[in-house]
């Protein structure tokens, strides 16, 4: 399909360019300042630089002058290659709410962005330098920037989330715990030579807009899991310094003082205080303890309302509300390459309503943006005129669009053997006709494809998409009657049964969790028809108790298998949560994933093992090469073992997006790590008034 | 009534010599409304016990062929020309910008229509769950498709499952009717025979189970069911879940009955006498409102069939391939459908005709119930 | 007389009392029906947000609620909370107290509940003399389909195609409460006007199929009265038939109406349920839909409860009202 671009091979490379430039934010701060631009244009008008509903609040005094409200002039970040002709301040865009998850990163603002080529480019940060042994990450902040309620943001604002909020302490069991939400933290891992223990960084202040991280180790992917996994490593401090507990009377974890760990000016505030002090501050802010307290307004803060960002909208409505207005934040510290404060729109709001309305409403011209479910592809697509949008397709690295994850770690022995079984992955891939599935499912736009990287990706492997999907029930029921633990014949029912062991005579049978989100049900009815054919009973239990999904999955081996609606896979080393044994949602690797409170050891020289090791290996990895290296395993062992059995591949993402929304890239590329919509940069939309 | 209404006709001699069964048969057969639903009630529920045989697909089959097809018309004329009761071939078509199937009637092509066929295209059944059996009412010859209703969004017969959808959008709430009035009776009786403490704590149930919305109330009840159940059980555990509530009303109306009547002189002879008490409600008291619980139980059923298109469109109900009016109406829940695949509203007319012949009917009972009014 | 009625509303209030301490007990068992309890749910919820979760904290965390304790200990817990400090718990699902829940949806919810009972009410009473009055006229006919129409389209059909119909007329679909733009703006003429539009499909919806069944009640009432010997003896005394039908049969006739006010408040609730899901309404529905898939049991246990005390309360005046009406009915209850 239209993977044209895609991400690189030439992450390594990018990495030692930073390096040897010292400071990779450098060329994006241009030489001349943006605020003189007006003066080359001189015979135009004046160039418009703030929205008129932000010029009328300085008009009457409630709100500072623009040049008091953006960085110093050299710190200002532009979108220069994102700057539209002729853009127009204000408009509300109405667009479907998928969720926290969705319109969180919508206007995600992370200290160093993921690049659609696999690196890292600075984003809140200003740069950055890293010291010739691999240790220590400098980090430049940019000057005079604020929070969206106009307090400045500082080094301190980094340093104290990073050690007061989100790594609060380190056991001797070598767990580092996160005191606001009470989980282990490990990103910021490295294992030090000179005792051999696993230690998290250290993060320290050097001045007002500069911190710096301190390494064991090298770990030269550090910038990319920043990215990634802690997109937000900065906090308002001012804001959180009442309701985080914390005790500067006793010596921090890291034995510094903590002056320089952020903690300037702080005292002691217990967990119960923290509490009280939210639930006084606004009764929204009213939770049952710290740990609620600590995930809802540390963790997912992009929700409440009043909490300071530095996103280019934040949220103006209650949580109860049905829809969630986004308001511009007018200390937002982007312009584009004229000089105009971005964004161009004023207000987003976020509507919910049923999944099912969403295409109702685009049609009937009350929305003007909505996430198009491909299976819907035909009716937005004929409502087009009707409702006055355009649908546009953009890229995602997707590996399956539906598929079957089979527990490898299910508590049954019996099951546990039969899923490990390849020729029981081999028969259920190809018992199933890929095409009719497309034509029912997705109007025959998605590409019957076995779960592995798309042409153009990086991790591309010839041939992998075409393993085992040749439809053959005959010889799909061949490859079962050849497995001894199940019968060949058919109960009552038509289905196979065991032949011994604890489950002697009971069928085969396969409780699937759909994917609540996305009208999985269909497709599962479809599996479950061609599943009847070999012998095999497939039950859908998603629909009677949707959560049970989830903790299931975090029991880890409850749950027998999943039904994965969208796997993209953005860089099998750079992120290996789908692909290595890392994550607790990642079914076929079941409980055997690290993240597990208490993990599973899989059985030696198992495929399995080999997995679970190469995920160790790679959270330590010190150079490149072996990270590289890691990510071809990875590849290489699902194109071996087939551990997640896909159908259907869809690569594109489309979009619903009225005709009045300018500026849109649709060629961006989405997928989680590149934030979905935000990597298409929504500030720089606007809409014709 | 004497007042406002014309005086009745005379009765000829018969009126006055008819048993009681008679009579209400004679005035129920007056009520053309009632007379004409039960025949439809009666045809709808042959057709459903011969489903497999009347449906021209099973439930199992589908096809990425036929997706969304629109009713396939009957034609009779080739040309001009007397052919019988046949259907093009379909040809079908991608629309290149939304790609929605369009399906063109391909003239070349006569499949003719075989009634009484035999083959494999419609799969095999067992006649009443008992004879294995390949014959179908009806059925295009060759590759040719009669789609009646048109097609679903798995390129499933609408026909064929409205048909077979009955089997269970019919039965079960007959089902359902049969357990609830069995529920009110007992509680109905119970409070008014033996009143006291007993009446006292059956109304104080009545009004709890009463005060439930119903809707939140199958919501926590179907979460509760476990999720291994088959369709067909879950089905029948929603329909209990749901005379579970329903039967207050009944019960209600048994007790006041009991109350009243319990003073008729007949009830204190029957005691005098020396019956038993279950004999003095089995044989005196029952029968004396007999009419009101078969109306009762007419009118039951209906809610019970609407009550099961509501589970289904909650998800709480059947769940494909299983197939009942509640899950066929599932796929209309999108304008879309309305405005785009305007057919698969059609099992929303089964919905509807029942629903109201079920009405009708129970009106007609009503009137017939009371032939000396 | 009035030590009659004193006496009556006691009683009444008594059982009333002890209907909702039932209720309460009703509520929580079903609401810990389902496997798996709300704290699962959570942690499962944290684990997709990309955390672990350890087992001494899930420990922790059991002890905290009480999950650990037999059914009867939870129960006392949950409702001593409510009758002694008005807490309804937290919700999981929300991240916030019920309370704050309740308060954001309870009015929208209560304004619908009543606009639409006012509307069934004021409707089916008038069509229901009407069609009594004029027995198989065409009116009659008419409302009598009209209604059926109403009982026998599942309601959320009904909210489909007339949103259908709403959009092929206007080209608008009137979903939710407010159009785009009108729901964050301050109140004015314009936004109560675009409130009125956007609530004839709902009050339609769950209205007409009230409608019926009440309309059918009042039309057999009606009937019932007017064949009755008073009215013969009405007749007799020369009054005019239009005042013996308005003045005594028509209050005759209201009295099982009234009586049911309470009950019918059930069937509002019911249908408000699911017309929120399918209009998009700011009501307590979808949420409650969610909290009970989600097992959020305070929430969904509070909301249960709270409808379920609103109906008997709603009996409990529609009692009240028809004592006051109607002397035998209180005569009789006090007699047994």
């Amino acid at each position: 399909m239209k993977l044209k671009k895609f991400l690189a091979l030439s992450l390594a490379l990018i990495m030692t360019a930073g390096i040897l430039a010292g400071c990779g934010g450098k060329e994006e701060t241009p030489a001349e300042t943006p605020a003189e631009t007006p003066a080359e244009t001189p015979a135009e008008v004046e160039i418009v630089k703030e929205s008129p509903m932000l010029a009328e609040l300085v008009a009457a005094g409630s709100l500072p002058e623009l040049s008091e409200r953006l960085p110093v002039a050299a710190d200002i970040m532009v979108e220069t290659d994102k700057t539209p002709e002729n853009p127009q301040y204000g408009g509300t865009l109405r667009r479907n709410n998928g969720g926290e998850w969705d319109y969180g990163p919508f206007t995600e603002e992370p200290l160093f962005r993921l690049t659609e080529d696999g690196g890292v480019t600075p984003n809140v940060a200003k740069g950055y330098d890293v010291s010739d042994d691999g240790l220590v990450y400098t980090i430049y902040l940019r000057e005079g920037m604020k929070w969206s309620d106009g307090e400045p943001f500082t080094a301190h604002d980094v340093a104290f989330y990073y050690n007061y909020m989100l790594v609060t302490d380190f056991t001797e069991e070598n767990k580092i715990v996160s005191g606001y939400n009470g989980t282990t933290y490990n990103w910021y891992k490295t294992t030090d030579p000179a005792d051999g223990v696993t230690k998290p960084a250290i993060v320290t202040v050097v001045d007002d807009y500069t911190v710096q991280i301190q390494l064991y180790a090298p770990k030269p992917l550090i910038l990319q899991n920043i990215a990634i996994d802690n997109k937000w490593m900065f906090a308002p401090k001012h804001w959180y310094k009442d309701i985080v507990a914390y005790d500067t009377s006793v010596e921090h974890w890291t034995g510094l003082s903590h002056d320089v760990l952020g903690g300037a000016g702080l005292t002691a505030v217990t967990e119960e205080e923290a509490v009280a002090n939210a639930a006084a501050r606004n009764a929204r802010f009213t939770f049952d303890d710290y740990t609620q307290l600590g995930n809802q307004l540390g963790y997912m803060y992009w929700s409440y309302k009043d909490r300071p960002t530095l996103r280019a909208w934040t949220m103006d409505s209650e949580k109860t509300d049905q829809t969630y207005v986004f308001v511009r934040n007018p200390y937002f510290w982007k312009t584009d390459a004229e000089g105009r404060q971005l964004p161009y729109i004023d207000t987003v709001e976020m509507v919910t309503m049923d999944n099912a309305l969403y295409s109702q409403e685009m049609i009937a011209g009350n929305l003007d943006m909505a996430s198009v479910d491909v299976g819907d592809f035909p009716t937005y697509k004929a409502g087009e005129a009707m409702g006055d949008y355009t649908v546009y397709s953009s890229v995602q690295p997707n590996w399956t669009s539906c598929s079957i994850e089979l527990n490898q770690s299910y508590k049954d022995p019996q099951y546990a053997e039969l899923f490990a079984n390849i020729d029981f992955r081999h028969a259920l891939s190809i018992a199933v006709d890929r095409n009719e599935m497309n034509e029912i499912l997705y109007a025959g736009l998605a590409e019957p494809a076995q779960a592995a990287a798309p042409a153009g990706t990086a991790q591309f492997i010839e041939g992998a998409r075409e393993k085992w999907t040749e439809y053959d029930p005959a010889a799909a029921n061949a490859l079962l009657d050849g497995i001894e633990m199940i019968s060949n014949d058919r109960n009552a029912d038509g289905y196979r049964t065991f032949t011994s062991g604890a489950n002697a005579g009971k069928p085969v049978l396969i409780n699937l969790e759909g994917h609540e989100k996305c009208n999985s049900a269909e497709a599962i009815a479809l599996m479950a028809q061609y599943y009847k054919e070999i012998g095999i009973q497939l039950i859908e239990i998603t629909n009677t108790a949707r959560n049970t999904r989830q903790q299931k999955v975090t029991n880890g081996n409850e749950i027998m298998a999943l039904y994965e609606e969208n796997l993209n896979v953005f860089n099998p080393y750079v992120r290996p949560d789908r692909v290595g044994a890392n994550r607790n949602i990642c079914t076929w690797v079941g409980k055997y994933g690290l993240e597990h409170a208490e993990p599973m050891t899989p059985a030696a020289g198992s495929e399995m093992e080999e997995i679970v090791n190469l995920t160790k290996e790679l959270s330590t990895a010190a150079t490149m090469e072996t990270a590289e290296a890691v990510g071809e395993a990875f590849l290489q062992s699902h194109l071996d073992n087939t551990w997640i059995v896909g159908y259907l591949s869809v690569t594109s993402k489309y979009t619903a997006l009225g005709n009045d929304v300018k500026n849109f890239d649709a060629d961006h590329i989405s997928c989680d790590e590149l934030r979905f919509y935000g990597n298409a940069k929504p500030y720089t939309w606007f809409m014709e008034q | 009534m004497a007042l406002f209404k014309k005086k009745n006709k005379e009765r000829d001699d018969s009126y006055y010599y008819a048993s009681q069964w008679q009579l209400m048969y004679q005035k129920f057969r007056k009520h053309k409304l009632a007379m004409a639903s039960a025949v439809l009630l009666i045809v709808f529920y042959t057709i459903a016990i011969f489903g497999n045989f009347v449906a021209p697909q099973g439930t199992e089959q589908f096809s990425g062929e036929y997706v969304n097809c629109g009713p396939t018309p009957i034609h009779f004329f080739h040309e001009g020309e007397w052919e019988g009761p046949f259907v093009y071939g379909l040809k079908r078509d991608r629309d290149p910008v939304t790609y929605m199937n369009i399906f063109v009637e391909d003239t070349e092509k006569i499949c003719h229509i075989d009634f009484f066929a035999e083959g494999d295209k419609g799969g095999e059944y067992k006649i009443l769950g008992l004879i294995p059996c390949n014959i179908h009412l009806f059925q295009a010859e060759g590759d040719g498709q009669v789609f009646l209703f048109g097609t679903d969004g798995m390129g499933r017969d609408l026909f064929s499952r409205v048909v077979l959808g009955a089997q269970i959008s019919l039965f079960i709430p007959v089902v359902g009717m049969i357990l609830t009035v069995a529920l009110g009776l007992l509680m109905g009786s119970l409070a008014g025979y033996f009143g006291g403490w007993v009446d006292n704590v059956i109304q104080r149930l009545i009004e709890v189970v009463r005060s439930f919305p119903n809707v939140p109330l199958w919501m926590a009840l179907s979460a509760a069911l476990p999720a291994t159940l088959k369709p067909a059980q879950v089905f029948m555990l929603m329909t209990i879940i749901l005379s579970l509530i329903s039967w207050p009303n009944l019960a209600r109306t048994v007790r006041s009955q009991f109350f009243s009547i319990k003073k008729e002189d007949f009830i204190m002879a029957a005691r005098i006498s020396g019956a038993p008490a279950s004999a003095i409600v089995l044989r005196h008291m029952i029968p004396s409102f007999l009419s009101y619980i078969i109306v009762n139980m007419t009118l039951t059923i209906p809610s019970l069939i609407v009550g099961e298109t509501t589970l289904s469109f909650l998800g709480l109900g059947l769940r494909s391939p299983a197939t009942s009016w509640g899950v066929l109406l599932q796929e209309t829940n999108k304008l879309e459908t309305i405005m785009f695949y305007g057919w698969k509203l059609i099992p929303m007319i089964f919905v509807f005709l029942a629903v109201l012949a079920f009405n009708f009917l129970g009106d007609g009972l009503r009137d017939a119930a009371d032939p000396y009014k | 007389m009035n030590k009659n009625f004193l006496m009556f509303a006691l009683r009444k209030l008594a059982t009333m009392i002890l209907t909702v301490f039932l209720i309460s007990f009703v509520v929580f068992f079903i609401i810990t029906l389902p496997p798996g309890d709300f704290l699962t749910n959570y942690i499962g919820r944290m684990a997709e947000a990309g955390e672990a979760v350890s087992p001494e904290l899930i420990a922790e965390l059991k002890a905290h609620y009480g999950l650990d304790q037999p059914f009867v200990v939870q129960y006392w817990k949950w409702i001593s909370n409510i009758v002694f400090h008005g807490d309804f718990g937290y919700s999981f699902l929300l991240s916030m107290p019920v309370t704050s829940v309740i308060k954001a949806y309870i009015v929208p919810t209560m304004v619908l509940s009543l606009v639409t009972m006012i509307f069934t009410y004021a409707i089916s009473i008038p069509i229901g003399i009407y069609s009594a009055v004029h027995q198989y006229s065409v009116g009659d006919y008419l409302f009598t389909t009209i209604g059926f129409i109403g009982m026998a389209v599942p309601n959320f059909l009904m909210g489909i195609i007339l949103m259908f119909i709403s959009f092929k007329l206007t080209g608008n679909t009137m979903l939710g409460l407010y159009s785009p733009g009108m729901e964050n703006a301050a109140w004015s003429m314009a936004k109560f006007i675009d409130l009125m539009k956007h609530s004839v499909i709902p009050i339609l919806v769950i209205g007409l199929m009230n409608t019926c069944s009440l309309m059918r009640t009042m039309r057999g009432q009606m009937l019932d009265e007017l064949g009755k010997n008073y009215v013969m003896a009405a007749r007799a005394k020369g009054l005019k038939a239009k005042a013996i039908r308005y003045k005594y049969c028509v209050r005759a006739a209201m009295n099982p109406v009234a009586s049911s006010i309470g009950w019918s408040l059930v069937n509002i609730f019911t249908g408000t349920t699911i017309v929120a899901i399918v209009l998009n309404l700011p009501s307590m529905g979808r949420v409650m839909h969610e909290a009970l898939l989600d097992q959020d049991m305070y929430l969904a246990g509070s909301w249960l409860f709270l409808m379920a005390i609103m109906t008997v309360l709603g009996t409990f005046i529609s009692d009240l009202l028809l004592a006051w009406l109607d002397p035998r009915a209180r005569s009789e209850y006090l007699k047994g």
